[in-house]
């Protein structure tokens, strides 16, 4: 700094110093478009006192209010209805999932109240334990909200209150499962049900008897009756939907397995493939306790959503390709002559042609004409000479 | 020498000549002794199939108009009853149109039901997957599925099979039950003959289910279109 004289250079120091003062001050007020940061709190209205409440982060919010997975979600189909999306996220969580950990839990004070404090936004999963509160057993729907919550008016609201959806009955009378210990090998699927003669069921005298047909040799006639009432425990399936217009057969992967969790164990397995149908089953399981299922390998290319209708698990898997490949329409499927399905319009392109279901009957009158004829001829032929 | 020439070649007529019916004689007995046989396979199949299914779900398709009479018989519900009828959930495929069909496996095929005539007293079973051995044993499913309503099954023009079904008249009764003891019950609405490469013609149009074998000349597919009149979940028959 030669060349100023020393008060030039205080001069020139208290502006520096000022100038850095400013920096170090709060940045000006955060565009129109972004909320003001805030503590973010979710009350949870509920009568069971004493219930627990966790709350899973599952997606960000984006910038036009958007969910974006989080990573340990990013195969869950986040287009699907918002129950499905729920009960999908909500399987995996109580599947017990190590990655999969809450962003915070509470439980419901005298008040009826649950406090849950959350430090980010996000898309929340909130998902209750059941639990037992004057002699009934209450049960929570898994819940998704996004925090802050958007108000009808536009405006955030960093603490909403909800009510969480819950039903309740009366508490059930465990029944012990027909094993002491649970078995996780995978039960075949209704392809290989076992045989009735292995199951003693009696027999109603009022069963209306199919028509005969002949039996086969090799076999012992079957019992002909129903199952009047079911084997102890309860039974629950697994199917398998794929969503692709028909289009990516070859995606598909050849099998898929699924595992059963009750409570956060692991029950059992179930292997879903093109031969049984996309179809696995599990019997004889306690009556009590949670079920959930997961596809622990979605394909790639798709992503999941697991839902349950009674007793079946609905396990779908949609195409998710980048919209400059998006499945283009829907075609239906035929079979090839070599056992293979493909598009119909792909098959008119390779000049398949239906299949020939006729026997062989249109060469029997030429043959009989010509053979008339030729016959006749010969004998004319004979006869005049 | 001139007789005998005209002698010999007349003799060789006559031969050519019963060559040829003793040609279309065996065409003739391999033809009916081919359809014997997959009548046989058929209903051999169906009958396993039946028990099967009877076994785990109650359900039969034995006197299913017997019983729909009957029901239609039963005086109306009452309000309490029609509510909680109205109420019950809707069966899985409904739900799910797109679910793949459930499967039984017999004798190394898989299945995915029985498709019944009552009007011929015509029942069949009716594989998942098509080739043309398969063919040989019961109709197959070339398209679709029934919980989408756009099924397309082929078979074979056997007298036992679809020979006779392309016969009927518009508005008969067809019957179809999957391997869980849902029933569908459907009539025919149209038919028509199409060309052996009208693919696209055969699975698209607004048809709950179309059969297809071929006409009596092996060059063309004649297609029964139906339409569907009710399904019943298995259990509410």
């Amino acid at each position: 700094m030669r060349g100023f004289d020393r008060r030039a250079r205080k001069r020139i120091a208290l502006l520096s110093a000022m100038l850095l003062g400013l920096l170090c001050l709060p940045g000006p007020a955060l565009a129109a478009e972004e909320e003001p940061r805030q503590d973010l709190t979710l009350t949870l209205c509920y009568e069971a006192e004493g219930a627990s409440f966790e709350a899973y982060k599952v997606a960000d919010i984006g910038e036009k209010n958007e969910m974006i997975p989080v990573e340990e979600f990013s195969f869950v189909n986040f287009d699907a209805e918002a129950e499905d999306l729920a009960e999908t996220c909500a399987n995996y969580i109580r599947a017990g999932r190590e990655s999969l950990r809450p962003a915070a839990a509470a439980s419901v004070s005298g008040e009826g109240e649950a406090l849950l404090r959350l430090k980010e936004a996000g898309v929340y999963l909130v998902l209750g334990e059941p639990c037992e509160y004057q002699g009934r057993l209450y049960t929570t729907n898994p819940m998704l909200i996004s925090l802050p919550f958007r108000e009808d008016t536009g405006e955030w609201n960093f603490h909403p209150v909800a009510n969480a959806k819950f039903r309740s009955e009366p508490v059930p009378t465990a029944t012990p499962g027909p094993t002491a210990t649970p078995e996780p090998t995978a039960t075949p699927g209704p392809t290989d049900t076992p045989a009735p003669e292995e199951t003693p069921t009696p027999v109603p005298e009022e069963t209306p008897a199919p028509e005969e047909t002949p039996a086969p040799e090799d076999t012992p006639e079957p019992t002909l009756s129903p199952s009047p009432s079911p084997t102890p425990g309860v039974s629950l399936s697994a199917v398998k939907i794929w969503r692709d217009d028909g289009l990516y057969d070859d995606f598909h992967d050849r099998d898929v397995y699924v595992e059963l969790y009750r409570d956060g164990e692991l029950w059992g397995t179930g292997d879903l493939t093109r031969e049984n149908g996309w179809r696995c089953s599990w019997s004889d399981l306690p009556e009590d306790g949670e079920y959930s299922l997961v596809e622990p390998s979605v394909t790639r290319y798709y992503n999941v959503t697991i839902t349950r209708e009674g007793d079946t698990f609905v396990v779908t898997n949609t195409i998710d390709l980048d919209e400059d490949t998006g499945v283009p329409f829907e075609e239906q499927r035929v079979w090839g002559p070599n056992g293979e399905v493909l598009p119909a319009r792909r098959a008119r392109e390779l000049g398949l042609l239906l299949p020939k279901t006729g026997q062989l009957w249109w060469p029997v009158p030429y043959l009989i004409l010509g053979g008339c004829v030729l016959t006749g001829i010969g004998f004319l032929r004979k006869r005049g000479r | 020498m001139k007789a005998g020439k005209r002698n010999g070649k007349g003799n060789i007529c006559i031969v050519g000549g019963l060559l040829l019916i003793s040609a279309a004689l065996i065409l003739t007995l391999y033809n009916v002794w081919d359809a014997d046989r997959a009548a046989r396979a058929s209903e051999d199949i169906r009958g396993k199939l039946a028990v099967r299914i009877y076994q785990t779900t109650g359900v039969d398709m034995e006197g299913l108009e017997q019983r729909q009479e009957q029901e239609a018989e039963k005086p109306p519900l009452r309000e309490p009853e029609a509510e909680a009828a109205e109420e019950k959930e809707p069966p899985l495929y409904e739900l799910y149109p797109d679910m793949p069909m459930p499967l039984l496996e017999e004798d190394g095929n898989t299945y995915i039901g029985i498709l019944e005539v009552p009007d011929l007293e015509l029942s069949l079973p009716v594989m998942s997957e098509l080739d043309m051995d398969k063919l040989k044993i019961a109709p197959c499913c070339y398209a679709g599925s029934v919980y989408s309503h756009d099924i397309v099954i082929a078979g074979h023009n056997y007298r036992k099979h679809f020979n006779p079904v392309k016969r009927l008249p518009i508005g008969t009764k067809i019957n179809f039950m999957d391997v869980e003891g849902n029933l569908f019950l459907y009539e025919i609405i149209d038919m028509e003959t199409l060309n052996d490469d009208a693919v696209d013609a055969m699975v698209t149009g607004d048809w709950d289910m179309t059969l297809f074998t071929c006409n009596s000349t092996g060059e063309r597919r004649v297609a029964i279109r139906c339409g569907l009149l009710e399904s019943i979940p298995a259990g509410e028959e």
